[in-house]
């Protein structure tokens, strides 16, 4: 019997992917643990797992809709796991995610880009929200930050990953061994 | 360039790029996107638009209309109309309160005031609604769908509207994008159309209508 509980939610956002994006990502994901799967969408059409409606307000688009899951207000509760939809999962990857310290979010360390000599302004990260786990209704902060000025935020960061390490949110990161488990 | 003097650039932009700068080197007050944020918005797809924006509606404009730009940026519409040579009251309604801080330092013409607020809570005030006659929002594509087709749903039926968007889906910030000038103005409400048209800016389309 598996001692842990998480949610694994999905996220399908405009026209970018379809449902049977998220049916055969869900499929992979039951190969390695049977826990609750979600998919979190602006269109549950076809989807054949359970869905979550992306809150209508306020409206974002694509990646954007990630940091929802940080409102005080996200419909789930406890812990939850995030997979993007266009990395190919090959190996088990809850071995690296079931023991994190779910205080604090976490995220795929792309450790090579320490290596890159962007300027600060470029936002450069070495996070990567591929894979993001986190606690439901903890680090709200990530959300109102973000709330303060919409419009000013998504034109500024070219993603999410760049948003959180520029704010210099207290986050965590996947042992490294993550990687031998996806092709991103 | 119509409607903009180059002593505006010499004298107003360029010092306040050069002031971000600065205040970016040694401050914490601006961070430094706000240097590409306000480039962008003296960009020539702006200029353009704002250009075909005066051009089109001042034949709906009386001498006693108080003018609303809502989503004023940095203030390029309203500096623009005023420019041409309106001397109405020009409210610019804007929530970024460092867009507020920038346009009071690119202010030009004292008939322009500017207001940290969101416009569009104009049309949930029945003293407010209407009173500005002229209505301009050239950024529909950041506001959305939903509330804009409310808010001109409740607008006073004797204020005109002048209302642009345009087809950039692929920008992120975008909430609100069209594939066309009649597309768009089927999401809003029935208004009576006093002029619609497309703009081809480089690689993209804008479309603006204004109604009553």
């Amino acid at each position: 019997m598996n001692i842990y509980y998480m949610n694994i939610i999905l996220l399908k956002h405009g026209k970018k992917y379809t449902a049977n994006d998220v049916n055969r990502q869900a499929e992979k994901l039951m190969n390695y643990a049977n826990y609750p799967i979600f998919c979190f969408t602006d269109d549950p059409k076809d989807v054949i797992i359970d869905c979550v409606s992306i809150p209508k307000k306020p409206k974002l688009m694509k990646w954007w809709n990630k940091l929802h899951v940080y409102r005080h207000d996200f419909v789930l509760s406890d812990k939850c796991v995030m997979f993007d939809l266009d990395i190919d999962i090959i190996k088990n990857p809850f071995p690296y995610i079931e023991n994190i310290d779910w205080r604090i979010p976490h995220f795929i360390h792309d450790h090579w880009k320490k290596d890159l000599s962007y300027q600060p302004h470029a936002y450069e990260t070495e996070i990567n929200s591929s894979i993001m786990a986190w606690t439901a209704h903890r680090n709200t902060e990530y959300w109102w930050w973000f709330e303060q000025n919409i419009d000013y935020n998504t034109r500024k960061y070219a993603g999410i990953d760049r948003y959180i390490w520029d704010k210099k949110f207290n986050y965590g990161t996947f042992d490294n061994e993550i990687h031998s488990t996806i092709i991103l | 360039m119509k409607y903009i003097q180059p002593s505006f650039f010499e004298n107003k932009v360029l010092p306040l790029l050069s002031f971000l700068y600065t205040d970016t080197m040694y401050g914490n007050q601006y961070d430094f996107y706000r240097i590409k944020d306000v480039l962008d918005q003296f960009s020539h797809g702006q200029f353009l638009c704002k250009q075909w924006a005066v051009d089109e509606v001042q034949q709906f404009i009386e001498p006693e209309d108080t003018i609303a730009v809502i989503g004023g940026w940095y203030g390029l519409m309203s500096h623009m109309l005023a420019e041409s040579g309106f001397t109405n009251d020009i409210l610019d309604y804007e929530i970024d309160s460092v867009c507020i801080d920038f346009h009071d330092k690119l202010k030009v013409h004292n008939n322009i005031s500017i207001c940290h607020q969101d416009g569009f809570e104009m049309f949930d005030d029945k003293e407010l609604n209407g009173k500005e006659k002229i209505i301009i929002c050239t950024a529909c594509e950041h506001i959305d769908k939903d509330d804009l087709y409310e808010y001109m749903s409740i607008k006073n039926p004797y204020a005109r509207v002048l209302l642009q968007s345009n087809n950039m889906h692929d920008i992120a910030s975008h909430i609100n994008c069209h594939e066309s000038i009649d597309h768009f103005i089927d999401t809003l409400p029935e208004m009576n159309i006093l002029y619609k048209g497309t703009k081809k800016i480089d690689d993209y389309e804008r479309y603006m209508v204004i109604a009553k």
